[in-house]
């Protein structure tokens, strides 16, 4: 987990390229999208998460570039994973790009035309009606792999993908494993995973939980699944966890000014 | 050295700036104090607290992050939150200070940033309670006593202006602003005749004049005071806003309590135990050392009558917490050096006879004495009548509580004995029950 | 070690086997025993002989006579005539289409003479299960002289200068993938056979393993040495058990005589090789799904910004080549760069992708006389191909197209059948080499439908993981089947054309990429059957089942076999009278038209007749058999 910041502690070399024609210096290591963002140069994305590996899957980062001893071979790329190198050149908003992220902005429409984020994306491509054919009984998944990448950052791995192709989708096959913490649901680009939070219980997943309660301010912590699994990956005390980080808040202060609650 | 938030607790007021601004430098559309990275708190309505992330060198949020997203920002020293989060909420789980949040509303977890070097919380605190440097501040009142605005003349004459309207200066400004048009100053009292079909006697207690316990000194020495006294030296809107003791303004770090102070005690007419002294001393104790937690604390008793649900338990705490309770009776207070006072007593409990120990605060707990007014309240034809301790006599006191010899009139509260407040409550209700079916029977009856 | 005067090559690939060729193998030995000529004639059981279509196929050696679709009945009076009385038998021979001579020596059949074996080197003259059979032709001797007489070095630059590039489809020159991995840093390094051959209808690489598995472990040996690394990795379909069988056996015996395992040779070179089995997936045939299914994750490709030479399996740096890649190392080596640039066509003396050097071996499938798997120099004509090697179209029909690389590829239509194949001119052509696939077609083949196959292949065997190829194809799929369906438009063209662009450029890997090749070579070559389809409403080729309607002519004979065959009682008709095909009942389903004896039924599109098939040839057996 904190092997990136691990790599980033030595010293990085430098490295200069441009971007649209801006002169742009940043460190080895880092993809092209990494050096538009410090730079606050725009490139849409949608399966890009800075604290989950990318994996170039929604193809929308999409940019040119070219190596300065060959200007004119130009090349498509994924800018999420593309390294940087000195003498790059890239152009995020060329003719070209814009149409390829038009057309995949349109196919995403065809897959999920419930969804209001990719529409608004859409709108800014300058889509307008499509005549493709829509998904049948659509939901608003657009296979970004974000949750499946989320649960196995948490240590759940509940979620996989299952089939492939057309009909690739996302489960939780074994229900054992989901610990409900909504991660995945928080995540999504496009709020595809529906969950919700009535009478004490969460229910996500087809998945049933009981919500833990602080036992001081009676606000809910977490599910038990969530609370044992994080007992157990961070050897905290599980009792550490049953108190609400405002009641924890409460008695730290009481405590350093001799107060005993 | 590297700047840090200072925190002094004495200082501060309370008045939650800190939050406000936290919050509007955090939100910048919205002030939203319960998102505010800085907590402050007040314990007991005397004592104050902030708390706010300790950037701790082994913290751990960072170690529990799954993707790493918490990240020391080399300049400012903070633990800063980056976008790599996932909303994972472990990190609010793991600090076992809960300095860090989640906003529900705008879905994204909050911690101490330090604002990138320059804390607003420590920039806004009007009395430095909170400030960002390497090293303890000095008080601003002591900045105020560089400042010589007036010359000594000047300053007495400004202090002769003072209309001393601490208490009501009648400036009418209450008239002006009520909308119901209900103050009047010139109301005068009325007598009012009001037929009744029953009376229910509630008039309180007296508390004992430590006067005349003259042993104690109470009156002669200045750092003698009564616990009545000492509730207004910690209380939340104390004078200077510290407690100080009277005869020179120190803060004392030694203070005793001396309980049965006009209970138990035959020399002074009243044998009884006033029930509640042992208890709100302890209180007292505990809320001292919340306010001066560097300050001894000796409560000097001949029994500790702690006799309620929780009551026990809060005098052993008292005890683990520090305070000394020792068993034995103050026979007298006398004067030592600088405005101390020698307190003598018997050793009871470690038998060594009569010893003396020096404090620079003693409180007296008063007791309770009966209001012996309300005997006279009836003067045609019945009287009511009194028990052996001058107290409103409840004629069937065990059986058939609150009835007093009058028929139709029944007491509530201390007018009938020493009462703690949970329990003038039980009898005021019981009174109250009485006199409704006393009512009941006479409508019956015609 | 004994001599025969006679061997009796049987043909034991897949296809032959399918068809009792082990039966046939059974019939020679009992009555080779029955005529006590074991001493004198050996029974041998080979791999793919090549001539898949013919089979199952014996080659009498060393007369070189080539026996066909051999049935264990005919196996006594074959040995009597021409194992006893040396006559060999011309009925079992192979006559070419059209003719009636036959030709008994296999080199004068055109399929063969045509062909160059490099490859295939051995093709149908060793038992593939047995190494000494290997050993005996040379085998393993381009192994000991490189252990022996080179370094790792020189041995790559052979191969560069050879300029062999990957037979998988890419076309990387072989050479420079081994420099770059061994100049790669990370250890350990490993190499990989890609065996997994999912392009339907390409049988090239299981025809090399079943028949001569040896030749991929030698070559996979060499590379290892000339890389330096000590473990190797052969990936193959799970739909391939023989192979997977025979690669088994071969190792078992390569381990024992010291030439794979550890000190091989006492040389010091360590290699060994472990198979790992594919589960179905075409998209694992890609290199780095294939590595991430060997290292047992989701067989997914990654982006290939860094490449697998650098960091492949378990991110150490591997070289991945096909299994015709790997057969073609150790004949480079015995024969020299020199001989290897001297086949093929181009210039590759500066850069190697100037040329397309050495041999391919292709699987000819379709509507083609001579089905089977050749070896050819590259370079030849596909018109040389087709007509020469393939023996042309089956019953006197057109040549429509040939499509080549599998889905990935494109059609090559009529006026282009003088193009040589190589790598370049087939790209420029609008298709891909690919792995070898060529599929011929006719006038009977609807070349949208021929489209829409390919787009329904790659739609059961995308990964799903990247927008352009999934989606992509999903309306790839739906615009294909409204044209199919007669609900078409031309605007439908133009979203097609503008779909395939996003997918080439936008897509994570080569499936996705080269998904609309298909469909964009046939609306450049054949957009007038797409427009015929939109328009007129028109299938030119009889073929699409919404567009056609089969109408029986004034021919008919009134046999009513049609009408007995009909699974709709759609047919009305007496005895010797006209039949008539209600249209309301038809469900074009196509029985009658293939019943029919004496082709009296016509299929009508877009308000013509579009078509007259041929009714279904006899059986074989009826023509050939004693």
């Amino acid at each position: 987990m904190t092997e990136v910041n691990a790599a980033r502690d030595t010293k990085p070399e430098t490295v200069q390229m441009t971007i649209n024609g801006n002169s742009i210096e940043t460190e080895k290591g880092k993809t092209v999208l990494e050096a538009a963002r410090e730079n606050d140069i725009e490139i849409p994305t949608l399966c890009y998460h800075p604290g989950l590996e990318s994996i170039g899957a929604c193809r929308l980062c999409l940019v040119e570039v070219a190596k300065s001893s060959r200007p004119g071979r130009k090349r498509l790329v994924t800018s999420c994973l593309f390294p940087v190198e000195n003498g790059l050149i890239v152009d995020t908003q060329s003719n070209v790009v814009r149409q390829h992220r038009k057309i995949v902005l349109k196919l995403l429409i065809a897959r999920v035309p419930d969804s209001d984020v990719i529409r608004r994306l859409a709108d800014e491509y300058g889509v307008q009606e499509s005549r493709y054919v829509e998904r049948e009984d659509a939901d608003k998944c657009i296979m970004c792999g974000t949750c499946v990448r989320v649960c196995n950052a948490m240590g759940a791995n509940a979620l996989v993908t299952l089939s492939h192709g057309l009909d690739k989708y996302v489960d939780v096959p074994n229900k054992n494993a989901c610990i409900g913490c909504l991660a995945c649901a928080l995540n999504c680009p496009t709020n595809a995973i529906p969950f919700e939070e009535t009478d004490g219980k969460r229910r996500i997943w087809g998945k049933e939980f009981d919500l833990v309660r602080c036992w001081a301010s009676g606000e809910p912590i977490g599910t038990l699944e969530q609370i044992w699994h994080f007992a157990k990956r961070s050897d905290i005390p599980i009792e550490s966890f049953l108190k609400s980080d405002k009641v924890r808040e409460r008695e730290d202060a009481a405590e350093s000014v001799g107060v005993k609650l | 050295m590297a700047k840090q938030l200072i925190y002094t607790p004495d200082r501060c007021v309370d008045c939650k700036n800190c939050e406000i601004a936290c919050s509007f430098i955090h939100t910048k559309d919205i002030t939203k104090p319960a998102m505010s990275r800085v907590r402050a708190f007040t314990y007991g309505d005397i004592v104050k607290s902030v708390t706010v992330c300790k950037q701790c060198e082994d913290a751990l949020c960072q170690k529990v992050c799954p993707t790493g997203a918490l990240v020391r920002n080399p300049e400012t020293g903070a633990i800063d939150r980056t976008d790599k989060c996932i909303l994972c909420k472990m990190c609010t789980l793991a600090c076992p200070y809960g300095n860090i949040h989640l906003d529900p509303i705008y879905d994204e977890i909050v911690k101490c940033d330090l604002c990138g070097g320059d804390p607003a919380c420590a920039m806004f605190c009007p009395t430095r309670a909170l400030v960002w440097a390497d090293e303890p501040v000095p008080d601003i009142k002591q900045d105020a006593q560089i400042e010589h605005v007036f010359n000594e003349e000047e300053a007495r004459y400004s202090a002769n202006r003072c209309l001393d309207c601490a208490d009501c200066s009648e400036c009418g400004e209450c008239i002006k602003a009520c909308p119901a048009d209900a103050i009047h100053f010139d109301m005068q009292p009325e007598e009012l005749e009001i037929e009744a079909n029953s009376v229910i006697v509630s008039t309180g207690f007296k508390l004992f004049d430590a006067h005349l316990k003259t042993t104690y000194g109470f009156g002669k020495y200045p750092n003698v005071v009564t616990a009545m006294q000492m509730d207004r030296l910690v209380s939340p809107t104390k004078p200077f806003n510290r407690t100080l003791r009277p005869s020179d303004g120190k803060a004392p770090d030694n203070i005793a309590f001396v309980l049965c102070t006009g209970s138990r005690d035959c020399t002074i007419g009243n044998p009884l135990c006033s029930r509640v002294c042992c208890m709100y001393s302890i209180k007292q104790a505990q809320l001292i050392m919340g306010s001066l937690p560097l300050a001894d604390i000796t409560i000097y008793y001949i029994d500790i009558r702690a006799f309620g649900k929780g009551y026990e338990e809060f005098y052993q705490q008292s005890e683990e917490m520090g305070v000394y309770f020792v068993k034995g009776r103050v026979a007298k207070i006398e004067p030592a050096e600088d405005g101390n006072l020698s307190v003598f007593y018997e050793d009871i409990e470690g038998g060594s006879g009569q010893q003396q120990m020096e404090h620079d605060l003693v409180v007296l707990s008063v007791g309770l004495l009966p209001n012996m007014d309300a005997l006279h309240l009836f003067n045609n034809g019945d009287r009511l009548k009194s028990d052996a301790y001058s107290y409103v006599e409840e004629i069937n006191e065990d059986t058939d509580p609150t009835r007093t010899s009058i028929n139709g009139v029944f007491a509530a509260g201390t007018t009938s004995a020493a009462r703690d407040i949970p329990d003038s409550i039980l009898h005021a209700g019981a009174a109250a029950v009485q006199a409704a079916g006393y009512i009941h029977q006479l409508k019956a009856s015609r | 070690m004994k001599t025969y005067r006679a061997n009796v090559m049987i043909c034991a690939g897949t296809a032959c086997v399918s068809n009792h060729s082990l039966d046939v193998r059974k019939a020679f030995e009992e009555e080779i025993k029955k005529r006590d000529l074991e001493d004198e004639v050996q029974v041998v059981t080979t791999g793919c002989n090549g001539f898949c279509g013919a089979g199952p196929i014996v080659v009498i050696q060393p007369d070189g006579i080539f026996y066909q679709f051999l049935k264990p009945k005919d196996v006594p009076y074959l040995v009597e005539e021409h194992l006893l009385k040396g006559r060999p038998v011309k009925k079992l021979m192979y006559v070419p289409p059209d003719e009636e001579v036959p030709i008994p020596k296999m080199y004068d059949i055109n399929f063969f003479s045509g062909q160059m074996l490099v490859a295939l080197r051995n093709r149908g003259m060793i038992d593939p299960e047995k190494i000494d059979d290997y050993i005996a032709r040379d085998g393993y001797s381009a192994l000991v002289k490189v252990l022996t007489t080179k370094t790792p070095d020189e041995v790559i630059e052979e191969i560069k200068a050879s300029a062999l590039r990957g037979r998988g489809g890419g076309g990387f020159p072989a050479g420079i993938k081994w420099e770059t991995c061994k100049k790669a840093k990370g250890e350990p390094k490993y190499v990989i056979c890609n065996a997994d051959e999912g392009d339907p209808g390409a049988f090239m690489d299981r025809s090399i393993i079943e028949g001569d598995p040896h030749s991929v472990l030698e070559g996979m040996a060499i590379g290892a040495y000339a890389i330096g690394v000590s473990q190797g990795y052969i990936y193959v379909r799970m739909e391939y058990p023989l192979a997977i069988e025979r690669f088994k056996i071969a190792l078992k015996q390569a381990r024992e005589y010291g030439l794979l395992g550890k000190n091989i040779l006492d040389t010091g070179f360590d290699f060994d090789v472990d198979i790992r089995r594919g589960a179905g997936a075409f998209v694992c045939g890609e290199s780095t799904a294939l590595m991430a299914s060997v290292e047992g994750r989701i067989g997914e490709p990654r982006a290939k910004y860094i490449h697998t030479v650098e960091h492949g399996l378990w991110n150490r740096p591997t070289c991945l080549n096909n299994v015709e890649t790997w057969a073609n190392v150790p004949v480079i080596i015995l024969q020299g760069a020199e001989w290897f640039t001297s086949i093929g066509t181009g210039d590759v003396s500066e850069n190697p992708w100037g040329g397309s050097k050495g041999t391919k071996v292709f699987s000819l499938a379709g509507k083609i006389n001579n089905t089977g798997l050749v070896e050819v120099p590259m370079g030849i004509t596909l018109r040389k191909l087709v007509y020469d090697v393939g023996g042309g179209i089956p019953k006197g029909r057109k040549f429509k197209a040939v499509q080549t690389g599998g889905p990935s590829g494109g059609f090559i239509p009529e006026e282009l059948l003088d193009l040589q194949v190589d790598f370049e001119q087939l790209d420029a052509a609008g298709s891909i080499m690919g792995s070898g696939g060529m599929v011929i077609m006719d006038e009977s083949n609807c070349m949208v439908s021929m489209a829409l196959y390919f787009i329904e292949f790659l739609v059961g065997e995308s990964c799903g993981k990247c927008t352009p190829c999934r989606e992509g194809l999903r309306q790839l799929r739906y615009f294909l089947k409204k044209i199919i369906n007669g609900e078409g438009t031309v605007e439908d063209l133009e979203e097609i054309e503008i779909i395939s662009e996003t997918m080439q450029n936008a897509s994570l890997c080569g499936l996705g990429k080269s998904a609309p090749n298909p469909v964009l070579s046939t609306l450049k070559y054949f957009r007038d059957e797409y427009i015929a389809h939109i328009e007129q409403k028109k299938c030119p080729a009889g073929s699409c089942r919404a567009l056609i309607k089969y109408e029986i002519n004034e021919s008919c004979i009134g046999c009513l076999l049609c009408k007995k065959q009909c699974p709709e009682n759609a047919i009305s008709g007496e005895s010797k009278k006209l039949h008539i095909i209600d249209q309301d009942k038809c469900t074009n389903c196509g029985v009658c038209f293939s019943v029919c004896p004496v082709d009296s039924i016509d299929i009508i599109s877009g308000g013509e007749i579009v078509y007259h098939h041929e009714a279904l040839e006899v059986e074989n057996d009826k023509e050939t058999s004693v």
